[in-house]
């Protein structure tokens, strides 16, 4: 396996994901074959590398021509507003964004000295690049998920907005990816023959930590433990067969369903309405 | 046409605050009345998408809230009594992200905001404003676009005089334009003539008086009774 590998996939990642997105005539076909070129692509092997060629022209064949988006202007919009809510989210954070920075990189750090303090076989280096890259992307996403729960509770009138649960779910999980990629980027300079599997694995657990802002309140640990137990299962899994993130990449959508039913779920004014505002009674925040 | 459909909704378990909810609210302003926590800012949240029913749906121009939650919640504006902004916003972020999801553009906030005297605030977070402000941004997020579904809770509330005239008149605007208006407010004298439905509470189940008719004292005081609780 050799980097020049990787770096050729790239090039075939990009093309098959956009045809994965497209919306062509026959997208039941075309779709299915691109993702596993999708998949194939980041291999690093150059058998995979040639049937993902192969894939993405058998998909491009089959797609047939651009079918003419319906809603274009809807995602247009949805993405204007995705960048709102952003800058937002961005503004109740602050300078707390950097904190879920740092027990990600002490497990990457607690990586790379088993990695010089060990003689291990290039086999051996590659699983323990997995187990530790994947849990240090686990560790952010569960602390950025906590910090968004904190500082950005249920916003109640928001939901009477025309955007969905869906698309709100989504734009938290778009967040907290964006903000993990300087992590995979660290994971790629330890051993960039590690990274297929931590970034297969990544949409999930950006989900699951979206997620996981919508129920934090129900739990004394918030937001962090369910991630944090849900990660660290993921990288033992990951560590002892890699192939076992395509599994978890496949419960992306079940996951970004399963959101947003638990954001549509909340009952946000539930405090507002059983407390009322308390004016003028001290002991109102001790209430049970 | 908003549409409750066997809606229950309750916020802690075993102590349902609305059950068995069927309800069409028509072209027109409805008044809902009652006396205080039974349920009418409840129904308001639901009817705006805010609260999901534990059981039943809410359809508007047939698209379920829930299902179709775009769609249903294009024409839809909603004004809380408590003003639940996120804190950490600017009352311009809000202002664009409503222009956004609402396909206008955002000079129509801005405009929104100037008609309550918001603009030399565009630039504060929420939490540096006061409430009167705060329901101010709130409602400048309401005029946006054309809403043909208007849930407002209080509205007059912590306004001053030439607002309120403002709010009413724009009210009557729209009620005249045909939009569905549904309004909670204890203050029941400035919508006696606009109401042309009520409805009230009582133990969870609502009963509505489709037609308000007489002369404007009579519909004063069916509406008193109502909201006194007296059915």
């Amino acid at each position: 396996m050799s980097p020049i590998l990787y770096l050729l996939g790239l090039p075939i990642l990009g093309l098959s994901a956009g045809l994965c997105v497209l919306p062509v005539q026959r997208n039941l076909l075309a779709k299915p074959i691109s993702f596993a070129a999708c998949i194939l692509s980041t291999s690093g092997h150059w058998i995979f590398l040639t049937i993902a060629i192969v894939l993405l022209i058998i998909a491009d064949q089959s797609a047939g021509s651009l079918s003419p988006s319906r809603k274009s202007h809807v995602s247009q919009r949805s993405l204007s507003s995705s960048l709102s809510n952003a800058s937002i989210v961005f503004r109740a954070l602050r300078l707390r964004i950097l904190f879920p920075y740092l027990p990600a990189l002490f497990v990457l750090g607690l990586t790379s000295l088993f990695l010089a303090n060990n003689a291990l076989s290039p086999h051996q280096m590659f699983r323990a690049v997995i187990f530790g890259g994947t849990l240090s992307v686990a560790m952010f996403c569960a602390f950025i998920a906590n910090s968004l729960a904190v500082r950005r509770p249920p916003w109640p009138w928001a939901r009477s907005l025309p955007w969905s649960a869906k698309q709100r779910i989504t734009t938290d999980a778009l967040l907290i990816g964006l903000s993990a990629i300087p992590i995979l980027f660290l994971v790629m300079l330890i051993k960039i023959q590690a990274i297929w599997p931590v970034v297969v694995c990544f949409p999930p657990l950006v989900f699951f930590a979206s997620l996981t802002v919508r129920r934090a309140f129900e739990y004394q640990l918030g937001a962090v433990w369910q991630t944090l137990i849900v990660g660290t299962t993921a990288s033992v899994m990951i560590c002892l067969v890699p192939l076992i993130s395509v599994v978890f990449l496949a419960m992306t959508p079940l996951l970004m369903k399963y959101g947003a039913e638990q954001e549509k779920q909340q009952k946000v004014s539930r405090w507002l309405e059983m407390h009322h505002l308390a004016a003028g009674d001290s002991l109102s925040w001790s209430r049970q | 046409m908003i549409r409750f459909q066997n809606v229950s909704f309750s916020y802690e378990k075993d102590a349902p605050v609305l059950f068995g909810i069927d309800l069409e609210f028509q072209p027109g302003l409805t008044m809902l009345l009652g006396p205080n926590g039974c349920g009418k800012s409840t129904l308001l949240k639901l009817a705006s998408g805010v609260e999901k029913p534990d059981t039943g749906r809410i359809t508007i121009d047939g698209h379920d809230l829930w299902q179709d939650e775009v769609e249903a919640r294009q024409s839809l504006a909603y004004v809380p009594e408590q003003p639940d902004l996120t804190p950490y916003a600017t009352i311009r972020e809000i202002l664009n992200l409503v222009c956004r999801l609402r396909n206008e553009s955002s000079e129509k906030g801005m405009d929104a905001l100037e008609f309550f005297g918001l603009r030399d605030l565009a630039s504060r977070t929420v939490r540096e404003l006061s409430l009167g402000q705060r329901r101010r941004a709130v409602f400048a997020a309401a005029l946006i676009g054309t809403p043909r579904y208007i849930l407002l809770d209080e509205p007059l509330e912590g306004m001053d005089r030439k607002i309120k005239d403002d709010i009413l008149s724009w009210i009557q605007r729209h009620v005249d334009a045909g939009a569905v208006v549904i309004l909670v407010s204890h203050t029941i004298e400035p919508f006696v003539d606009l109401t042309s439905q009520a409805i009230t509470i009582k133990d969870g189940s609502a009963f509505l008086y489709p037609k308000i008719a007489g002369n404007p004292e009579q519909k004063l005081a069916l509406l008193d009774n109502l909201a006194k609780g007296i059915i």
